[in-house]
């Protein structure tokens, strides 16, 4: 089960982390934000996003990160958005994607 | 042989733990060794206070100091609390903080006797020495007062915090049926339910708790991703009975942890069997092996199989747990062997969970900065 080591930030302010199998992601706030699966975000049912990247600003920045439970981080940015729950092995397809 | 350290730590390698694969030595649950002439102490730090095994080890320890040449030899067992002092400063998220290990009790479908199982677990984890406490997240449907008999309410503090109740045994409970009239219901929409969870999670004082026992509702809803999502479990122990209906709901169960991340510790098969006051005979009322077949196409273990006994039946009425009552029934040592199962895995999960991040809370700006 994929889980977080360490969780770090890089010079460039991106927000890193250290997992269990040795390897290591880092992601910029934007893409993260991006990157939300959140019900305000992405249609619940259809999968389709609602979120307009125009709408997110290129200096969007992350303000805090949480566990949630054992499977993923919540992560509240400067935009007032919070509700995204990211499970760790989305991070990890977010970061062999990328 | 000389009697110095090298020599009982090399000697005391050949005693194994049978869980985690590994010597004692290396575990470095060797602490504190003191040599006076021919006199040796020493403290074994276990993984856990309820660890079954802690007199073999202990018999073992003194048994290979002696034939080394030691005319006395004192072993003193401890355990590590949890392992707080080697981490960082965490952000104090609840009272679950001093709780060692949140252990979910669940099963996909309501019926199976999951708050006897709770209930007799925890007493069973409870006589072999662990501080144990039970929250008892079946809001709509409480049964730990009655299991218990308890009938008091738990004190609430000025900052709304809540005491759990002590019940038989030093168990330390909450139960939704403190708080509510036990013959009104309890009708709430989700997300009211999911915030009396999060009230209970975190504004009970829990204390220093080895395990906490977690009764869930059945299902797999709202309430069941709430406490998933809120706390961080060790484990879960999923209860089903042997028939194929119970089986599908089972199976969802268990795909629900799976996908929120937490381990499943085994399988209660409750209500395996019934064994005939006349006749004698064990007679399988729901049919025969539905736990064996589970537990190995999904690869988890089955820990234990509890006869249906009517005797140990009354015991939840009764309100003392059958473990207690009857500790020589087949139920009761069918729940020992249970407990301490469940004590090993998890000790096991530790072992190899360790240095991983569980409950944490980082404003970015405090982050260590680090290169990609």
């Amino acid at each position: 089960m994929l889980q977080p080591k360490k969780v770090f930030r890089t010079p460039e302010g991106k927000l890193g982390f250290e997992w269990n199998d040795g390897s290591r992601s880092a992601f910029s706030p934007r893409q993260l934000r991006l990157a939300c699966p959140c019900a305000l975000c992405v249609d619940e049912h259809t999968g389709e996003k609602l979120l307009d990247p125009s709408s997110v600003s290129e200096n969007v920045k992350v303000l805090q990160v949480q566990s949630v439970g054992r499977y993923a981080v919540g992560i509240s940015f400067d935009d007032g958005h919070r509700s995204g729950i990211y499970p760790y092995d989305k991070l990890m397809e977010l970061t062999k994607n990328a | 042989m000389l009697l110095n350290e090298q020599n009982i730590l090399n000697a005391l390698r050949a005693v194994q733990d049978p869980d985690l694969h590994k010597n004692i030595v290396e575990l470095n649950f060797v602490q504190n060794l003191k040599i006076d002439g021919d006199k040796v102490s020493l403290d074994l730090r276990l993984t856990t206070p309820a660890c079954p095994i802690r007199d073999r080890f202990k018999d073992q320890c003194i048994s290979i100091i002696k034939g080394l040449g030691a005319s006395e030899v004192e072993v003193t067992l401890t355990s590590s609390e949890g392992r707080v002092g080697d981490a960082p400063e965490k952000p104090k998220v609840s009272f679950l903080g001093e709780v060692a290990h949140i252990v979910g009790v669940a099963s996909g479908k309501g019926g199976v006797g999951k708050s006897t199982v709770t209930a007799n677990l925890a007493m069973a984890l409870s006589l072999s020495g662990a501080r144990v406490g039970i929250l008892d997240a079946d809001i709509y449907g409480p049964s730990m007062g009655l299991m218990f008999g308890i009938d008091k309410a738990p004190q609430v503090f000025e900052d709304n915090t809540v005491a759990p109740v002590e019940a038989k045994g030093g168990i330390s409970i909450v139960s939704m049926c403190m708080f509510a009239d036990s013959d009104k219901a309890t009708i709430w929409r989700g997300p009211m339910a999911s915030q009396m969870i999060q009230h209970f999670l975190n504004r009970v004082r829990w204390g220093k708790l080895d395990y906490l026992l977690v009764d869930f509702p059945p299902g797999t809803g709202d309430i069941q991703l709430t406490l998933t999502q809120n706390c961080p479990m060790a484990g879960v122990v999923v209860v089903t009975t042997p028939q194929e209906v119970a089986l599908a709901d089972c199976r969802k169960g268990l795909a629900m942890f799976d996908s929120v991340g937490v381990p499943v510790v085994g399988i209660v098969e409750n209500m395996s069997y019934f064994v005939c006051d006349g006749c004698g005979k064990a007679h399988h009322i729901f049919r025969e092996g539905g736990g064996e077949r589970i537990a190995k196409t999904l690869a988890v273990p089955l820990m234990a199989k509890i006869p249906l006994e009517p005797a140990v039946a009354d015991c939840g009425d009764l309100g003392t747990p059958a473990v207690l009552r009857y500790p020589n029934s087949l139920s009761a040592k069918a729940f020992m062997e249970a407990a301490d199962q469940m004590v090993r895995t998890i000790a096991v999960f530790d072992h190899e969970g360790e240095g991983v991040l569980k409950n944490f809370n980082y404003e970015f700006e405090n982050l260590p900065e680090e290169d990609a």
